[in-house]
C-alpha cells in the first residue's frame, strides 16, 4: 500500500513527540546499574513509601467509585439549574497547580480549623498521616473517574433503563444490571486513570504530608539530599511496579471483552 | 379493560392531552398520527415513565396513575428493540422473569415457550449486535411477553425493517395477539398498518385524540385532512 506525502509528514512530527516523551524515560530507566535497583528494592525505605503510594493510590480509586459514581451517573441522566457550575467544579482539581490543592485541603481541614479540630477529636488525622494522602489523592484523582464513568453512562440509551423499569426493574436496579455493567469497562478504565493520577501525585501531598513519604515524595527527598544517582532506582522501581500493575488490569479486563 | 381518563402530560413546553380513550382486554389498538404527535409520550405515560400532571390510568378498574413502571405489569417494545447487548437473546428473555424471582426450571419452560411461538430457538445464546432487524424484533418481543404483561406497548414496532420482513411480522403479531389474549397498544404513522393490525385505531394530531374508531372510517379521516 502506498503512504501519502501527507500521512508521511504527519509520522515524522509523531515520531518527534514520541521521542520527546521516550527519551528521557528511557534514559532514567537504563541509567542505574542493576545492583542499585536490587539495593533499592532491599531498602525498607523505599519499599514502604512505593507501598505507601500504591495503599493511598487504592483507597482514593476506592473513595471515587463509591462517591463519585452516583454524581457521574446525576450528570449524565439529569439536567438541571446549575449543572454547568457542578461540572466545572469537578473539573477544578485538573486544572488547578497541585500546591494549591494541598493549601486548600490545608485550609479547610488543617490544624486550627473548626472542621480540622472536629476530625481530631474524632481521631482522625489528617496532616502528617496516610488519610491526610488519600484525601489529596481524592481530591486530585476523582474528576479523571467522574468523568470516564460520567461519558460512559451518557453513552447507555435510556431507552435500556427504561425497558427494564417496564420488565419489573427498580431504578437502582436498572441501574445496576444494565447501565453499570455497560459502562463497566469505562469505568475501569476511569479508575486506572484515577489511580495513576494518584500514585504520581507529588506537588499536593508534599503539602498536606510530607511524612509518611509516599514514592514521589521520596523521590524528591533523595533527589534534593543526594543527587540524581539515589533518586533514579526508586523512581525506575516505582514506574516498574505502576506499569506492570495497569498492564495486569489492562490485559485483565480486554480478555474479558 | 383499560382506561384513559382526562390525562394530560406537560414537560420541556410539550402538552399531551386531555385524552380520554377505553380499550377492551385482548383487543389490538392503534395510534396513528403524525411524526411528533405525542405517540410515544403517550405510551410511556401509560408504561409510568412519565408521570402525567392530571387524569388517570385504570387497567380492570386498577388505578395504576401513581404506581412505578416496575409494579404495572405492562411490557413495551421500541421500535429500536432496546434489547441489552451485553446480554444473550436468552438472557434478555428471562431478565424480567429472574426479576420475578422466578425458579430456574419455569424460567427455561417459558423461554422455550416464547421461543417456539416466535420462532427464536434458534437465537437465544446470540447476542444482540449479531440479530438482523427481524430477529431483533422477535426477540424484543419475546422478552416483553415473558413475565405476561396485562398490557403490551408497541412503539413504531415495524417501522425499522424492510417491507417483506414488515409484512411478515404484521401478520404474526396479530396471530400473537390472539393467541395470548394480551391488549395491544401499537403507536405507528403507517396507515398500512393501521388498516392491516387494528381492532380499532384512535387518531393523535397535537397531543389529542381526534378521532377513535374502526379502522377503515378513522384512516379515511386522516386521509381526507
Amino acid at each position: 500500500m502506498r503512504i501519502s506525502p501527507f500521512f508521511i509528514i504527519c509520522g515524522v512530527f509523531s515520531i518527534f513527540i514520541l521521542a520527546f516523551i521516550s527519551f528521557p524515560l528511557a534514559k532514567m530507566i537504563l541509567a542505574p546499574p542493576l545492583s542499585s535497583l536490587i539495593l533499592a528494592l532491599r531498602d525498607g525505605e523505599v519499599t514502604q513509601a512505593i507501598g505507601l503510594s500504591l495503599y493511598t493510590a487504592l483507597w482514593a480509586s476506592a473513595i471515587s467509585f463509591l462517591f463519585g459514581t452516583p454524581l457521574a451517573y446525576i450528570l449524565a441522566r439529569k439536567e438541571f439549574r446549575g449543572k454547568r457550575f457542578v461540572e466545572s467544579v469537578v473539573d477544578v482539581p485538573i486544572v488547578i497547580p497541585h500546591p494549591v490543592i494541598g493549601i486548600a485541603i490545608l485550609s479547610a481541614v488543617g490544624q486550627g480549623t473548626v472542621m480540622g479540630e472536629v476530625l481530631r477529636s474524632i481521631g482522625v488525622k489528617i496532616v502528617g498521616s496516610a488519610t491526610g494522602i488519600v484525601t489529596v489523592l481524592t481530591f486530585v484523582g476523582a474528576p479523571f473517574y467522574i468523568n470516564a464513568v460520567k461519558n460512559a453512562f451518557e453513552m447507555v440509551p435510556v431507552r435500556l433503563e427504561r425497558v427494564a423499569r417496564t420488565l419489573g426493574a427498580s431504578e437502582l436496579k436498572a441501574f445496576l444490571l444494565v447501565t453499570f455493567p455497560l459502562s463497566a469497562r469505562s469505568a475501569l478504565s476511569g479508575l486506572l486513570m484515577c489511580s495513576a493520577r494518584a500514585i504520581s501525585e507529588f506537588g499536593a501531598v508534599v503539602v498536606v504530608a510530607y511524612h509518611p513519604m509516599t514514592a514521589s515524595v521520596l523521590i524528591y527527598e533523595r533527589f534534593t539530599s543526594f543527587g540524581l544517582r539515589y533518586s533514579q532506582p526508586v523512581a525506575v522501581l516505582l514506574i516498574t511496579i505502576s506499569l506492570s500493575i495497569f498492564i495486569a488490569l489492562r490485559i485483565i479486563t480486554s480478555s474479558r471483552r | 379493560m383499560i382506561e384513559i381518563k382526562d390525562l394530560v402530560v406537560e414537560f420541556d413546553g410539550f402538552s399531551l392531552g386531555p385524552l380520554s380513550l377505553k380499550i377492551g382486554k385482548g383487543e389490538f389498538f392503534i395510534i396513528l398520527g403524525p411524526t411528533g404527535a405525542g405517540k410515544t409520550v403517550l405510551l410511556e405515560t401509560i408504561a409510568g415513565l412519565y408521570r402525567p400532571s392530571k387524569g388517570q390510568i385504570l387497567i380492570e378498574g386498577e388505578d395504576l396513575t401513581s404506581l412505578p413502571p416496575e409494579r404495572r405489569g405492562i411490557g413495551i417494545v421500541y421500535q429500536d428493540y432496546s434489547l441489552f447487548p451485553h446480554l444473550t437473546a436468552r438472557r434478555n428473555i428471562e431478565f424480567g422473569l429472574r426479576l420475578k424471582g422466578m425458579p430456574k426450571g419455569e424460567r427455561e419452560r417459558r423461554i422455550q415457550e416464547l421461543a417456539q411461538l416466535l420462532g427464536i430457538g434458534h437465537l437465544l445464546d446470540r447476542y444482540p449486535p449479531t440479530l438482523s432487524g427481524g430477529e431483533g424484533q422477535r426477540v424484543a418481543l419475546a422478552r416483553a411477553l415473558a413475565p405476561r404483561p396485562r398490557l403490551l406497548l408497541l412503539d413504531e414496532h415495524l417501522s425499522a425493517l424492510d417491507p417483506k420482513i414488515r409484512e411478515r411480522l404484521a401478520g404474526e403479531l396479530k396471530r400473537i395477539n390472539r393467541e395470548t389474549g394480551v391488549t395491544f397498544i401499537m403507536v405507528t404513522h403507517e396507515i398500512k398498518e393501521a388498516l392491516v393490525l387494528g381492532d380499532r385505531v384512535a387518531l393523535i394530531r397535537d397531543g389529542r385524540i381526534e378521532q377513535v374508531g374502526g379502522p377503515e372510517e378513522t384512516v379515511a379521516s386522516f386521509l381526507g385532512q
